[in-house]
């Protein structure tokens, strides 16, 4: 597939490295050389530099044979010109935007994005992505991480494993026959940073990081087997009060439980804007990392700290100060994917990898069949695809015994009129049913191949 | 037409200002009162011809600054004019001082409404329309130059929201691209864009007050001291009004006209239309009224329980009613009493309140409306500062939400409401001294000096514990008084405004 990246910058560069491992052919184009040439340099893809937006600049970039233009510049509006010429004027089929003012993405307007108006196709606003990730941080407070598929009707967990886990050293068999009624599914285990897919014989020892598929009903209780007591967040602190912070605000004041939030922000102007906006939260001025700020908004008596400026060193030592501060959970953004080994050391409960989220949300738009989300894990380790499965598929039809997955995937949830199954090797997938698969990077490619179309159907 | 404009404000003035005697002239050669109508006709041959004269005398003028020469002229009108109004008055009263007068017209036209003459049949019935329409063509006056002169200089209450500097004047820096409008053309438009309302609120409520029961010449007076907020009457107050209830009831409709300066100029000054459910001057109006008239219902609900049995529903409401008119009439700074509420005092058998009408009249009614006082948006912005502070006391270094317009109200706005009150209170300290230096006794120079301050005269009659007479005062404190009214008329900040340098810059 012909792919268009326009941006290379953060989120640009992080989409282009992905497709581009993909076997993708990729051009980037960016205003600025620099950038252009560090995307060339390091990965697999073709460089254009200019301005994005321009007919001819989109035109030696190849876009009269494009299948799809990803915009993701810093400008809202070159991304959506960019959209509309890659559309009037190349005609070219599939068009991401990155959007991120929170005027363009409010749903009132939403009629705005249609083919005979502003063509695009898909609009992506990674502020918007990483506020619902640390919402959901929020939510599951004893898992790591956490991603909701299938309409929110199940999770993914990631617990860390103590000694006092109640489940340690037992067989994955033996659980599934221990607690026959919970929908839950360990589908991946990081063990001394080696992630691999769990087959029925293997068994969780202390210090593993598990990976676990679970109703969301069951999410709880799954929690509470693995040994994590789940509870309640009143009171909140979120240093930082950017669109990301300003979103997960607004997310708990919206609310129906009281949830009592502070916000430190230390751009004076950024913080105004932030007071304006939310009603409930108090917003205070200063340097998160100033202990006596962090004093005034009562740290020590905080349920959760929420570290999400935009720089990850400050992110990681508010984290850290608040904890010792005795803060009881801290969660921070982390850009930078080499810095997540440090979480564990710096007694930093979980983190959010804003490129994780939103290449996530891209992904899930190129992959191939009816793929309805995707989630990349670690630091593109393996992927949690959810997809319809079509007719013409060679699964259809079949026993998930019978079915040839690859060695590292395993199916994690399965959606059959819109009941969740757990499933077994009895489990018969038919068509129109939405599985999640768990799949290492490595078997993605034969995923895909299972989830689309058959030789058999031409 | 166009030369009219460019005559000086103050000589325009004066000349309507003539022209309306013909009203009153004609209103006593209907009355067949032919000496009263002499003395008006000949007024307004004499004083037409004068202002003929300054007219064409000053046809050429060309001030150099023609918001300072508008700012002169208003405050020479407030102080001059009177003299002009009250030479006939002085003439066809007869028995009267031209001391006594001048501080009537004075009273009159700052819509103050205080009267030297205590018994109303001591005027005849032309005299008092007399009054009536110089208090209507003060409140009509003050509609149009707080919009046309004030909003852009940024004073009379626009300082409080404004971004440019108390008294700065409007000078754009946009002279490339767009004209800006020369003050007397603002005033020209102003004037014909609020003229119509004024006089059409004020026909409605005559004809609603004549529809109550009322006689058409007290409708008529009481329909324009209600819409200039002077609190005219021609029988001594509402208490002898033929309408009763009803009539109350209308008037109490029209003083939201004094509230609120977006019940009848939305968008006239340029700012964001808010609507009046969101605008702070009406709410801040609404929890005072309703606070305050509930305070006083519930003090005469409980001083009857202690007193007699359970008292019967009529009696309630009638309390309920009477408080809450006078409650409002005088946050308006009208003035009108309600025929109910000595019933509700007599209920309770507790003596008057008069503080809190005192107090509500210091607070006055909306920004550019004909009422006095303080004004509620500067209240509000130093409610809303307090309310801050005492979050930052909590939060040292918490941020404000609410919007630029909230954060500058409370900030700058607070700051110069401050000022302005600061200047209020001194005010109203400068002129009891003055008044106690001519004899006058403490309190009831405190009640004089607040009612010519905030334009409120019935006050004097209401608030202190025995009615004050301002015919019993000496002339002196008539002087003095008479003074304080148009500094409250005009606001501490617009005289100080003419003082600025800036103004006076060459």
């Amino acid at each position: 597939m012909k792919v268009i990246i326009c941006g290379a910058g953060q989120v640009g560069w992080q989409i282009a490295r992905h497709l581009s491992g993909e076997k993708n052919d990729v051009t980037v184009v960016d205003f600025n050389p620099e950038l252009v040439r560090r995307a060339t340099d390091t990965l697999d893809v073709q460089g254009v530099a200019g301005f994005a937006s321009y007919p001819d600049v989109l035109d030696r970039a190849g876009a009269s044979d494009a299948d799809m233009v990803i915009a993701a510049t810093h400008s809202d509006e070159v991304n959506m010109v960019t959209c509309q010429v890659a559309h009037s004027v190349f005609s070219v089929q599939r068009k991401i935007a990155r959007l991120r003012a929170q005027n363009y993405l409010d749903p009132a307007y939403a009629d705005l994005y249609r083919r005979n108006h502003l063509p695009i196709d898909v609009v992506i606003s990674p502020e918007r992505e990483v506020a619902e990730a640390a919402l959901q941080r929020l939510a599951a407070p004893a898992a790591f991480d956490t991603e909701s598929f299938l309409d929110g009707r199940a999770q993914l967990l990631g617990i860390m494993i103590d000694a006092d886990c109640p489940v340690i050293n037992t067989p994955l068999r033996q659980l599934t026959d221990l607690f026959s009624t919970l929908r839950a599914v360990v589908v991946g285990i990081r063990r001394e940073g080696a992630l691999f897919v769990p087959s029925a014989g293997d068994q969780i020892f202390p210090d593993d990081e598990c990976y676990i598929f679970a109703d969301t009903e069951d999410t709880t209780r799954t929690l509470e087997i693995f040994g994590k007591i789940h509870s309640k967040q009143e009171r909140i602190v979120i240093v930082g009060g950017g669109n990301v912070g300003l979103g997960v605000a607004l997310a708990l004041e919206a609310r129906t439980e009281r949830v009592r939030v502070k916000m430190i922000e230390k751009n004076r102007e950024c913080a105004e804007r932030a007071a304006d906006a939310l009603d409930r939260t108090i917003v205070l001025h200063g340097d998160g990392l100033d202990s006596a700020l962090l004093e005034e908004a009562n740290i020590a008596t905080a349920d959760a700290v929420l570290a999400v400026t935009d720089d990850d060193k400050t992110n990681l030592l508010a984290a850290v100060r608040s904890k010792e501060m005795g803060c009881r959970m801290a969660i921070s953004l982390v850009n930078d994917p080499t810095l997540t080994p440090l979480m564990g050391p710096l007694d930093i409960d979980a983190y959010i990898n804003p490129r994780a989220t939103t290449v996530s949300s891209i992904l899930r738009h190129i992959r191939h069949g009816r793929v309805r989300g995707v989630y990349s894990i670690g630091d593109a380790e393996a992927e949690v695809i959810e997809a319809q499965v079509l007719g013409t598929s060679p699964i259809a039809g079949q026993c998930i015994k019978d079915i040839d997955f690859p060695e590292g995937t395993l199916i994690g949830a399965v959606m059959q009129q819109g009941e969740i199954v757990r499933p077994t090797g009895e489990t018969r997938i038919e068509e129109g049913n939405v599985i999640a698969i768990f799949a290492m990077s490595d078997d993605v490619a034969e995923v895909e191949r299972l989830l689309q179309v058959s030789i058999d159907f031409f | 037409m166009g030369w009219i404009v460019r005559l000086p404000f103050f000589v325009i003035l004066m000349g309507l200002g003539s022209v309306a005697m013909i009203v009153p002239a004609a209103h006593a050669a209907i009355m067949e009162d032919f000496g009263t109508m002499r003395v008006f006709f000949y007024g307004f041959i004499l004083f037409s011809i004068l202002t003929l004269m300054i007219g064409l005398a000053t046809a050429g003028y060309a001030p150099r600054s023609i918001a300072r020469s508008q700012l002169i002229g208003l405050l020479a009108a407030f102080t001059a004019l009177p003299v002009m109004f009250a030479i006939p008055f002085y003439e066809a009263v007869g028995n009267t001082t031209f001391l006594n007068a001048w501080f009537e017209m004075v009273s009159s036209f700052t819509t103050t409404g205080a009267t030297v003459y205590d018994t109303a049949a001591r005027l005849t019935p032309s005299l008092h329309l007399w009054r009536g329409l110089v208090g209507w063509m003060g409140g009509l006056l003050v509609w149009v130059t707080a919009v046309s002169i004030f909003a852009p200089m940024n004073l009379g209450g626009f300082e409080v929201r404004a971004t440019g500097s108390a008294g700065g004047g409007a000078t754009g820096s946009f002279t490339q691209i767009a004209q800006i409008a020369d003050p007397s053309e603002r005033l020209a438009r102003y004037t014909m864009t609020l003229t119509p309302i004024y006089m059409g609120l004020t026909v409605a409520l005559w004809i609603g007050l004549v529809i109550a029961g009322e006689f058409p010449y007290i409708a008529l007076i009481h329909a324009m001291s209600t819409l200039s907020t002077s609190g005219i009457s021609p029988i001594g107050g509402l208490y002898f009004a033929a309408s009763q209830f009803w009539g109350e009831l209308l008037i109490f409709c029209f003083f939201a006209f004094a509230l609120s300066r977006l019940t009848f100029s939305r968008g006239l000054a340029g700012e964001r239309d808010q609507g009046l459910r969101r605008d702070p001057e009406f709410i801040t109006a609404l929890v005072l009224i309703g606070t305050v008239t509930l305070l006083l219902f519930l003090r005469h609900f409980i001083g009857t329980a202690e007193q007699a049995g359970p008292a019967d529903l009529k009696d309630i409401f009638s309390a309920l009613w009477g408080a809450l008119f006078t409650v409002t009439s005088f946050l308006t700074t009208t003035g009108f009493e309600s025929r109910l509420w000595e019933g509700a005092t007599e209920f309770s058998g507790l003596s008057t309140p008069g503080l809190f009408l005192i107090g509500l009249a210091l607070i006055g009614g909306g920004v550019a409306t004909t009422a006095g006082g303080v004004k509620l948006l500067r209240i509000y912005a130093l409610y809303r500062h307090g309310e801050r502070e005492q979050q930052r006391l909590l939060h040292p270094s918490s941020i404000g939400g609410g919007g630029k317009d909230a954060r500058r109200i409370r900030k700058q706005g607070a700051y110069i409401s401050w000022v302005f009150f600061m200047l209020f209170a001194l005010s109203i300290a400068a002129v009891m001294l003055m008044l106690s230096l001519t004899g006058v006794q403490f309190e009831t120079s405190m009640v004089l000096a607040v009612s010519a301050l905030s334009t409120t005269g019935p006050l004097a009659v209401v608030a202190a514990e025995a009615p004050i007479a301002y015919s019993g005062i000496p002339d002196a404190a008539k002087a003095i008084l008479a003074f304080a009214m148009v500094l409250g008329r005009l606001e501490t900040l617009a005289i100080i405004a003419l003082f600025n340098p800036e103004i006076w810059h060459r």
